[in-house]
């Protein structure tokens, strides 16, 4: 099972790779937004953990989300957005508003910081099952 | 700024029309507000047309006759009460009795224009009330901007401390799970990091302190004789070790002293942030350059790296607060990403400026100016 991560926070990105290898995931991570789109595609992961917020842009997580439902070999993979702002619970069954449909539809589950690695697991599984 | 809308209210044909004509192309000046201000007119003839053009379109101001035919003007102000807002009522009445005075500003009327006035006198009372109107406005959308950039400071903060903490529980889930197996030395860079983020986390909160201390005017100074190359000394001291084992060459090139009146802790803060950012930011085995000269009152201190540099845009971003330029190069570089900003207050504390010359992978000068810093008066106790 192959994760490809994408978080601008070092230590966040090491501590959840080494939770998730010790699983026996294969993981990949990345922590800027530069070539992001081809080094997914290229890395052809099983399932992509996003954080909302890169370097350059508040919200590039959105975006690289966005860009991988139009990859045809990745289109159909869950994504994990991390996000530091409280949505998990909130996000995306209460909104109903067309446009922030648009943003928040690509990605498949959201879970907030900190992140228990046995919670990530939990939901890796159920996501991938 | 939009002209205002001003209805005038009156059944007399004569007296609408003496309005216009000593209103039209009336502009008024309000200090700290750009540009004139200009008026359009409307009219009404009886309280319920203007009941009707209200609605339509709320007035900035109103010129009421108190006597209307139907209704009277303060009738008018209460049945168009919910259109109100912010406007400001003037009222126009032949015999104004104590009694009307009071009802009507009861209703929310500005100003009283007693029968007969002369154009001048119109002219006072429409300047008087539109002066009140956009400051009050001003005022509204200032605090609404102050409001505005409090919440995103505060938006911003949370985000900055949350993020050491869930990097260091992230590490602490590692050591709970024993996911790096059950030797100890396998978590020693895990232990490492989690003391730097949070060594990290502390600065920025009293980085933040200092912040707030200095934006509420309560940093208590004190003021004494300081010898500026001394302090540079002292806190070249304290940035050598890390200089030294990154192989960073620091230079000082200054007088043997140079006095200076100042607080010594402000004087310190500004010079750690330099040194530090100048040390932090440099490429191993580079230079550091401090050169300070005195020209007349104007003391001009320069730190120049040799380090990773700033394209314009990042440069343009530099002196807000949280900003940290966060890229490949300065990865492992932490700061709390407040230095820069607090030092621009200091700064300012001298009547100098902070500029920086950058360019992308050859290195920063930052240049401060300070003046001596002047004592405060001592305020004498009143006797009586």
């Amino acid at each position: 099972m192959k994760i490809y991560m994408v978080d601008d926070d070092i230590d966040l990105v090491m501590a959840l790779t080494a939770a998730l290898q010790a699983k026996g995931y294969e993981v990949a991570s990345q922590n800027d937004e530069r070539e992001v789109d081809d080094k997914i595609r290229q890395f052809n992961p099983d399932l992509i953990i996003l954080d909302v917020m890169l370097p350059e842009d508040d919200m590039a997580g959105f975006k690289i989300a966005r860009s991988i439902r139009h990859h045809d070999t990745i289109k159909n993979k869950p994504v994990i957005m991390l996000s530091g702002i409280n949505t998990e619970g909130n996000l995306p069954g209460k909104i109903t508003n067309r446009d922030i449909d648009d943003i928040y539809l690509p990605i498949t589950r959201f879970l907030d910081k900190p992140v228990d690695p046995r919670k990530l697991i939990e939901t890796i599984e159920e996501l991938t099952a | 700024m939009e002209p205002l809308q001003v209805l005038i209210v009156d059944d007399e044909r004569g007296m609408r029309e003496g309005i216009k004509r000593t209103l039209r192309g009336f502009q008024i000046t309000v200090p700290d507000i750009e540009g004139a201000i200009g008026f359009e007119l409307r009219e009404a003839e009886t309280g319920e047309a203007a009941i009707e053009m209200i609605q339509a379109l709320p007035a900035d101001i109103l010129l009421v006759d108190h006597k209307l035919p139907g209704m009277t003007g303060l009738d008018l102000l209460a049945r168009t009460a919910d259109e109100a807002g912010d406007r400001v009522a003037i009222m126009i009445a032949a015999s104004a009795s104590t009694d009307t005075a009071v009802a009507a500003t009861k209703q929310g009327a500005y100003d009283f224009l007693p029968k007969p006035f002369s154009a001048a006198d119109l002219r006072h009372a429409l300047r008087h009330a539109a002066t009140g109107l956009v400051l009050a406005r001003r005022a509204r959308e200032l605090e609404a901007e102050k409001k505005q950039v409090r919440f995103e400071f505060i938006r911003v903060l949370g985000h900055e401390l949350k993020a050491p903490i869930s990097a260091v529980m992230g590490y602490l889930y590692l050591l709970r799970d024993r996911s790096l197996g059950d030797e100890l030395p396998a978590y020693d860079e895990l232990v490492g990091r989690s003391v730097l983020r949070l060594d990290q986390m502390t600065k920025m909160i009293r980085d933040l302190l200092d912040m707030t201390r200095m934006e509420s005017g309560r940093l208590h100074r004190s003021l004494e004789d300081v010898d500026l190359v001394g302090c540079i000394r002292d806190a070249l001291d304290v940035g050598k070790e890390e200089a030294g084992r990154r192989g960073i060459t620091v230079e000082l090139h200054a007088p043997s002293t140079m006095p200076m009146r100042a607080d010594r802790g402000e004087i310190d803060m500004v010079l750690n942030n330099l040194i530090s950012n100048a040390v932090k930011y440099n490429r191993d085995e580079g230079r550091v350059d401090i050169t300070v000269t005195r020209a007349e009152e104007t003391i001009t201190l320069a730190v120049a790296d040799t380090g990773v540099g700033m394209t314009p845009k990042e440069r343009d971003r530099l002196f807000g607060e949280f900003v940290r330029i966060k890229n490949a190069k300065t990865r492992n570089t932490l700061g709390s990403g407040l230095g820069l900003s607090i030092l621009k207050r200091v700064v300012e504390l001298y009547e100098g400026t902070i500029t920086v010359e950058s360019e992308a992978d050859v290195g920063s000068t930052f240049t401060v100016t300070l003046k001596d810093a002047v004592d405060e008066p001592v305020e004498e106790e009143d006797a009586t």
